[in-house]
């Protein structure tokens, strides 16, 4: 099964270019956003060359390098560019899969393409142009998927990487065991063992692989000889329903984000695929004025109707605050489903409802004419005034 | 039985936990040496921490220098010095 792995490398730098494509060759860093002391992701060649490197700040960078330019992470438009890139490859092949480890990577199973373009290798050239030049994308052909990504790991500029299935074990003999797709730390052990190259891991006894490295170890083993039996696994089709908004004036205030959020939330529950339907999934995603962007995905407790999503977004961006003033809001929901079960809690967390309480409560109540009884309630646990950390508030179950 | 007090219950309220309660204190050189719990004076045997609250500056100044103290009887209390109405309270803290 040949298989052709199209890779962009530091994706998030890329895309940012991408939009700025004039900069391109200058020396760039990409920058976290919303931060007090932004910090540096990744950084362009001549950035690297300059000393600058991820996990700097932009401050401690642009000493280093004082013509560099800062780039800040745009996550809605990478998400958007990877949306693009995948649907281009979908008309292309049916069996693309994304890498979940390495973003701006994508196995694509070349099963029968041959007929329509040619060759392998012509049919792997098409899907290389068709990602944007700017993006520097480079490909791989090999006959399993762990061979490819050391492949298109090794490719240089537009020439794509082929190993053939005679020479998959010499070529992968003396890469570096980094290229594992197994946890960092079974890495680091190899290592120190002594196991440098896959070759190195391939000469061992299996056994003794299961026995030092369990059943990571045999993985990696079996991979390291060039044994790699994965499918490349098309992405599930999972319907969501996105509607975009954009605001009057750069909005700040939470009331006005709110708003837009109901207007959108509504506009979305119009939808015939939400057309008597719940959703499970909301990721918001904010363009801000500084032309930066924000996302928050959500997770609900339990599946939603307009009503019940509005409510639950107002409880939970009570203390939102946004990095900026925001120009476009986005919302996707997801985990659509036909009927709104209720999410039961379990025994031990439910509330306590003895039916002796409610009888003694019953009995105060008819006595003195509203329930007695109060519940402690955190007011401000951080007060230093200690009459204010604490108070009693009426309970009536 | 506890006898109905005839006050309404006042359920539409916070009602706050934690009142400071007012006590006798008799001072010396601004450190107690001895409190009044229920009628009974206690000596104070030893000062173990105090510390200074201040608060609120901008409205009704909040300005409290707190004690926790031992007693004779071996009892621990935290108790405070309001330095804006210069009286004495007992509070945990």
């Amino acid at each position: 099964m040949p298989i052709v792995r199209v890779r962009i490398p530091h994706f998030a730098l890329r895309a940012a270019v991408l939009r700025h494509p004039h900069l391109d060759g200058s020396p760039l860093l990409l920058a976290t956003s919303g931060q007090d002391r932004p910090l540096v992701l990744d950084a362009s060649p001549e950035a690297r060359r300059a000393g600058i490197r991820a996990g700097l700040t932009v401050r401690e960078a642009q000493m280093l390098c004082p013509i560099v330019i800062v780039l800040p992470e745009h996550p809605i438009h990478e998400a958007e560019l990877v949306r693009q890139v995948l649907t281009r490859f979908l008309d292309l092949s049916p069996l693309v899969e994304a890498d979940e480890a390495e973003p701006g990577c994508w196995y694509i199973s070349l099963t029968g393409l041959e007929r329509r373009y040619g060759s392998h290798i012509q049919a792997a050239r098409h899907f290389l142009r068709s990602v944007p030049a700017v993006l520097h994308p480079r490909a791989s052909v090999a006959p399993a998927k762990f061979v490819a990504r050391v492949a298109a790991g090794a490719s240089e500029g537009d020439a794509i990487r082929v190993v053939a299935p005679s020479e998959v074990r010499s070529f992968l003999h003396d890469a570096s065991i980094s290229w594992l797709p197994v946890p960092p730390p079974l890495i680091t052990e190899m290592r120190q063992l002594g196991l440098a190259t896959l070759g190195m891991l391939a000469a061992l006894d299996r056994k003794r692989a299961l026995a030092r490295f369990g059943k990571p170890g045999v993985f990696a083993w079996e991979l390291a000889n060039g044994i790699d039996h994965r499918q490349v696994v098309p992405p599930p089709l999972v319907p969501t329903v996105t509607e975009t908004t954009e605001m009057p004036v750069p909005a700040v205030s939470r009331d006005m984000l709110m708003a837009a959020l109901r207007h959108l939330v509504h506009r979305a529950f119009q939808h015939p695929d939400l057309h008597g339907r719940y959703v499970r999934t909301v990721t918001i995603r904010a363009a801000l004025e500084s032309r930066e962007s924000w996302e928050r995905a959500l997770t609900l407790k339990e599946p939603a109707d307009a009503y019940r999503l509005v409510h639950s977004l107002t409880l939970r961006l009570d203390t939102l605050e946004m990095p900026g003033p925001v120009t476009h809001l986005t919302i996707e929901l997801g985990g659509i489903i036909a009927n709104g079960a209720r999410q039961e809690v379990l025994p031990t967390f439910r509330h306590r409802n003895d039916p002796s309480l409610h009888g003694a409560t019953e009995q105060l109540k008819h006595r003195y004419g509203s329930s007695p009884l109060y519940r402690i309630v955190e007011v401000e646990p951080w007060s230093r005034i200690p009459e204010r950390r604490h108070a009693l508030m009426p309970y009536d179950p | 039985m506890v006898e109905d007090s005839g006050t309404p219950a006042r359920t539409h309220a916070l009602r706050p936990l934690n009142q400071p309660r007012a006590m006798q204190v008799q001072v010396r050189n601004g450190f107690p040496v001895a409190v009044v719990i229920e009628k009974t004076t206690h000596r104070v045997v030893h000062l173990q921490d105090m510390w200074i609250v201040e608060d609120e500056w901008w409205r009704q100044p909040i300005s409290r220098q707190y004690f926790a103290i031992l007693t004779e009887n071996g009892m621990r209390h935290t108790i405070y010095h309001d330095r804006v109405a210069d009286r004495w309270y007992a509070q945990d803290y």
